[in-house]
């Protein structure tokens, strides 16, 4: 009686061996993809989050911007330091911007006060990029003070209130520094550098507004940057050559003026 | 028996493998596709967005170019509304769109429209588009709120194929996208920025309709509209606004609702939206594109000669170069030469008269014959009739209007041949102020008399009395009364019926030396030794004034015919006969001593000489003006009106009367000085028209008796945009502006006109808040029939009906003036609610027309875009799909921007935004 063989199936060692060999090479080739693919998708992911914050941001104020009110009497845009608390880097190294608008708000009008401008975050360990709001409630009856007082020498440190900025401000984006405004003419050319102010009825037919950002998840491995807000405006720097500068995108918009009216 | 082996299941994960792989690839796939899925959505709809934005964008970029074209197409454009019928699924809509008429060209008759809406053909609005068809501007309804009823914002769709230079195909070239647009403008609406006069106590007061602050915000519907009369609740409110205003500017349209704000109820900008704004612009250019002139500032106080040439001459060139026609308003039908001398001559006298109702002075315009301005009097009879003064401004000047003697022997002691005698000569001279414009001399003003009274005392010979100078200083004549200036310091008790009862005296400071003279004569007549009158040896002026400024300041109007002899006869035979006197008086007697001049005889044209009859013997009704009288009423002839200004010229309070001259009822009236700037360019029609009828010598007109007829239609006619259209009196007020004195350019634009034109499209809310405004002192500042008068709302109605009615009839309004022409200003037509006064017919309504032309206007220059765009997908069966949708309302204001001449014409139109509406 011919013995049959068994039937049953199953994989011979080196049936394994191969299968094993083929599946360890495969892993590690995959494993090195997945590490560079991950690599990417990392560095990619923080490009990413730094565009679309960064990006928001810019969108955001190059809107407001743009719709910047030329209205008689009153100080339509400065481009002025107004805040300074907490921010180190002043107005030399971040600029101001402060414009009214008309924006759906609760008040009862429609013209508001909006502002642009970088603060320090101890806990955060880096710049953020805050955008100053007041209502038409506030800003007529700031307004309005003035008026009475017929001093209006004083209006845009009165209808932006150094003291009140932070506090009616929100973030529109982390590790944004370097923030920039540039005036210029119907022809492009730059106009009377920053401060400057744009009062009854007068604006530049444009405002150049750019700054520097990195993604939010960069800084977890910045050292010595958090201590020291200086060392973001030192691009010679060691500590900015090695670890902001591989990180930092530049945003740069060129916003005509809708309602610009040459001085 | 074989026993067949159940198969061998298969082991082995191979295919198990594989096909969790292929599950996995699916999942991958799957969530691929998904994502992709979900990113070219995302994508899709960021272009949409982006798409329809850039869209909106460019609609806004075609409305502007098409509202800036019409614009600066012709600068005799006007904005207006117009009734358009569209099909409708039950039956017909009627559509109210916002139109800019041009002119007619050459040798048509309609003018020319173009659409501020959007239409697939430029300018001109699709006959049959259906009214479903039609893109909805205003879909929330706030936009058009109306107490009326809806006011649809609609216009046709311009749609954008894939690609616009092929054949249209639902397939291969499908529509894309589609816009439409809507330019509102913003004068036919009340801009309570600068609208609502208020005073201290905070309420509306009313005005003179000088300035855009006397338009009523009360008018406006919101604002608890109520007939005119007591509503605090609308005085309140419309306070409210006026003071919020001054605390803080509006800044832009919501701000109103910080004049009032009530929790409780809908805010105050969203009710208003419809009426109210706070970017009416006007465009203030003529309708030839220029400037305006500022009368204002062209006209100035002036002694010089050549610069009073030099205004004089600006006047009428502006006249004649924008009017080329208006000289020949009666004289249409000559030509040649001579037409065009007559056209100039009567421009020249227009312009003579504008500058003399607006210089502060009291001195008259004169130009000479040969057209120099005169400065020194003119000594003698006056103007020769056939050298008469090319023009003779009309001014608030002391008119002397009468001129006597009165002769009293107080003493007469005969010695033989021979008498001594002494006697009392007085004179009075009667001055009159026939203008509006009370007449107040200066402290340095002195009256001068020098061809007085001589006699001849036979030996003794000629004797003369000596001129005589004497102070007026303080001596005021009221409007449309006489003052008797005499030396007879027992006047006031000449008997009645000698003097006018009431007559105002002002007794001359003189001392007897110069009104008493004593001396003796042998002249004898019949064995009486009498005094003989005798004739003055030289025609020196009779009478002049002088004042600081020389003597130039009253031209002398007394003079004598022919050098008669003019005197009396002193016999004796009245001493002692107190109720006796010799009076030698002369009054206005026309045309003396030209013959031929049929338009003379006015004296507020202040170009009739008095003529001083011969001499008389004193007897009563020897002549007229030369006459004695005793204390008997009987014997006084009744010529003599002294001490009144001759009847019926002036009465106080009356007023031009529209008949002519030769109908005997223009004497009544006031001439109208202003001798102050121009509140309102309707003053223009207190001008005194030099020529009324077509006959008639224009060289020797210079009253008329009428002013001209601004504020009343034409009495002829002519047709709209006729060559014969610029013959109209009222197109003055199109060319030339009143502001204040020291803007000799004026701006090229005005804030918070009202368009007349509106009237369709708010049903004259807007008109009415100017009509509201309203407020009319009293006489002679004030028509008498309008004296502290408010228009009633039937008036109101009246006045909003003939606006519509004129609209329905001969088109809109192309200019301001244009005004005139509606039935509201048609004298034989009652006005409403008995307002007015048979006497002075058209004096009330051209009073009304006064107030309201300065304060409305026909050209805008101020508009909002109102844009809606769509990214659509179309279907094979043409329908289309909404993909996304951007809307966009921006107020525009288009300056004028001039040419390289300031007083040339408009260049272009330059648009500047100046407000965006967040959100809608």
């Amino acid at each position: 009686m011919r013995l049959r063989r068994c039937a049953r199936g199953g994989f011979s060692l080196l049936e394994m061996l191969i299968a094993m060999a083929i599946t360890a090479i495969i892993v590690v080739l995959l494993s090195q993809v997945l590490n560079s693919t991950g690599a990417l998708w990392k560095r990619a992911q923080r490009k990413i989050d730094a565009f679309r914050e960064a990006r928001t941001a810019l969108l955001r104020m190059t809107s407001e911007i743009e719709s910047t009110l030329a209205v008689d009497g009153l100080p339509s845009l400065a481009l002025t330091g107004l805040y300074s608390q907490n921010d180190p880097a002043g107005s030399q190294g971040n600029q101001q911007a402060y414009l009214l608008l008309a924006a759906p708000n609760t008040g009862l009008s429609d013209v508001c006060a909006a502002g642009y401008f970088c603060s320090w975050e101890p806990e955060l360990g880096g710049y953020v990029l805050r955008r100053y709001f007041a209502d038409s409630d506030t800003v007529a009856r700031r307004t309005r003070a003035l008026i009475d007082a017929d001093d209006i020498r004083f209006l845009p440190r009165q209808i932006y209130p150094p003291g009140r900025l932070r506090e009616n401000s929100e973030i529109l984006g982390a590790f944004i520094w370097n923030l920039r405004f540039e005036p210029l003419d119907a022809e492009g050319n730059p106009l009377p550098a920053y401060p400057q102010t744009y009062a009854d009825g007068v604006l530049p037919a444009a405002l150049q507004v750019s700054f520097d950002a990195i993604s939010p998840r960069g800084p977890a491995r910045l050292e010595g940057l958090e201590a020291d807000p200086a060392f973001w405006f030192l691009p010679q720097s060691h500590i900015y050559l090695r670890q902001l500068a591989p990180l930092k995108q530049h945003f740069s918009a060129r916003v005509a003026l809708r309602f610009a009216r040459p001085r | 028996m074989k026993r067949r082996r159940p198969p061998v299941p298969a082991r082995g994960f191979a295919l198990t493998a594989c096909l969790i792989v292929l599950v996995l690839l699916s999942i991958m796939i799957v969530a691929f596709m998904s994502s992709v899925r979900t990113d070219r959505g995302t994508s899709s709809a960021f272009s949409d967005i982006a798409r329809v934005n850039l869209l909106a964008e460019g609609a806004v970029a075609v409305a502007l170019d098409r509202t800036a074209t019409a614009l600066a197409a012709d600068p005799g454009h006007a904005e207006a509304w117009e009734e358009t019928p569209v099909p409708d699924a039950g039956g017909t809509a009627t559509l109210i769109l916002p139109v800019v008429l041009q002119p007619p060209l050459p040798g048509e008759t309609d003018p020319r429209r173009i659409y501020l809406v959007s239409t697939p053909e430029r300018d001109r609005f699709p006959a049959n588009v259906a009214f479903e068809d039609l893109a909805d501007l205003d879909p929330d309804g706030q936009l058009g709120l109306r107490f009326t009823g809806p006011f649809d914002y609609r216009a046709p769709w311009v749609e954008v194929r894939r690609d616009p230079a092929a054949a249209p195909d639902p397939v291969r070239n499908p529509v894309v996208a589609r816009f439409a647009y809507w330019v509102e403008d913003e004068t036919v609406k009340v801009d309570y920025g600068v609208t609502g006069n208020d005073n201290a106590e905070g309420g509306f007061r009313r005005g003179e309709g000088a300035r855009t602050s006397d338009i009523d915000l009360g008018a406006l519907p919101l604002l608890d509209y109520q007939p005119l009369g007591d509503d605090p609740a609308s005085r309140q409110r419309n306070a409210a606004v006026v003071s919020e205003r001054f605390s803080l500017p509006y800044l832009e349209p919501k701000f109103l609702n910080r004049a009032a704000p009530d929790p409780g109820s809908q805010p105050l900008e969203e009710v208003v939206r419809f009426y109210g704004t706070v970017f009416s612009f006007s465009n203030e250019l003529s309708s030839f594109g220029r400037r305006r002139v500022n009368l204002n500032a062209l006209i100035e106080d002036e002694t010089d000669p050549g610069k009073i040439r030099a205004q004089v001459d600006s006047v009428a060139e502006i006249i004649q170069r924008d009017l080329p026609e208006f000289g020949q308003r009666f004289y249409p039908a000559l030509a040649g030469p001579d037409a065009a001398r007559r056209a100039s001559m009567y421009v020249t006298k227009i312009a003579t008269n504008i500058r003399d109702y607006i210089d502060r002075d009291a001195q008259p315009t004169i130009l000479d014959a040969t057209g120099s301005v005169l400065t020194a009097p003119v000594a003698g009879d006056g103007w020769p009739g056939d050298e008469p003064p090319r023009s003779l401004g009309k001014e608030a000047a002391p008119y002397l209007t009468e001129y006597a003697w009165t002769a009293r022997e107080l003493s007469w002691q005969r010695t033989g041949p021979s008498a001594s005698y002494r006697i009392a000569i007085d004179q009075y001279l009667e001055f009159s102020n026939p203008t509006t414009t009370p007449v107040t001399l200066p402290a340095s003003a002195k009256l001068t008399v020098t061809q007085r009274p001589a006699w001849k005392a036979g030996s003794a010979g000629r004797l003369r009395m000596p001129d005589l100078t004497a102070s007026l200083a303080g001596l005021v004549i009221p409007p449309g009364q006489a003052v008797v200036v005499t030396t007879d310091p027992e006047a006031a008790e000449m008997p009645d019926g000698i003097l006018q009862p009431g007559t105002k005296f002002m007794i001359l400071p003189v001392t007897d030396d110069e009104r008493i003279f004593a001396g003796a004569t042998d002249e004898m007549e019949n064995d009486q030794p009498i005094l003989r009158p005798e004739s003055p040896v030289a025609q020196p002026p009779v009478a002049q004034w002088s004042t600081s400024a020389g003597p130039y300041d009253l031209y002398p109007h007394l003079a004598a015919e022919g050098g008669e002899q003019r005197g009396f006869t002193f016999d004796g035979s009245h001493v002692d006969d107190s109720g006796v006197h010799y009076l030698y008086a002369a009054a206005l007697s026309g045309n003396v001593p030209a013959t031929v001049v049929d338009r003379t005889g006015d004296p507020r044209s202040l170009s009739e000489p008095l003529a001083l009859p011969p001499a008389q013997t004193g007897e009563p009704g020897a002549v007229a003006s030369a006459f004695r009288y005793t204390a008997s009423a009987a014997d006084f002839p009744g010529s003599s009106t002294l001490g009144r200004l001759d009847s019926p010229l002036v009465e106080p309070g009356r007023w031009p009367d529209p008949t002519p001259r030769a109908d005997g009822t223009a004497g009544n009236a006031l001439a109208f000085i202003a001798d102050q700037p121009l509140i309102s360019i309707g003053q223009l029609g207190d001008i005194y028209d030099p020529a009324r009828e077509s006959a008639g010598v224009i060289e020797y007109a210079y009253g008329g008796g009428r002013t001209l007829a601004i504020g009343q239609p034409e009495r002829r006619r002519e047709e709209k945009f006729s060559p014969g259209w610029s013959r109209s009196a009222w197109r003055l007020t199109d060319i030339f502006a009143a502001a204040g004195a020291e803007e000799a350019l004026l701006p090229a634009t005005h804030r918070g006109k009202i368009n007349l034109n509106g009237v369709l499209r708010d049903d004259g809310t807007a008109l009415r808040a100017v009509l509201r405004g309203l407020s009319f002192g009293t006489a002679p500042r004030t028509a008498p029939a309008l004296e502290n008068h408010q228009l009633t709302p039937e008036e109101t109605d009246a006045f909003v009906d003939s606006v519509r009615a004129y609209i329905a009839e001969r088109g809109p309004f192309m200019e301001r003036g244009e005004l005139s022409e509606i039935s509201f200003f048609d004298r034989a037509r009652p006005l409403p609610g008995g307002t007015g006064s048979s006497t002075v017919p058209d004096r009330t309504r051209e009073e009304i027309f006064r107030r309201v032309v300065e304060l409305v206007t026909t050209r805008s220059c101020s508009f909002t875009v109102h844009v809606v765009a769509e990214t659509v997908r179309q279907a094979a069966d043409g329908s289309l799909t909404t993909r996304s949708r951007a809307r966009r309302s921006i107020v525009y204001r288009f300056d004028p921007v001039m040419g390289p001449d300031p007083a040339g014409p408009v260049a272009s139109f330059r648009a500047t935004p100046m407000f965006a509406w967040p959100s809608r």
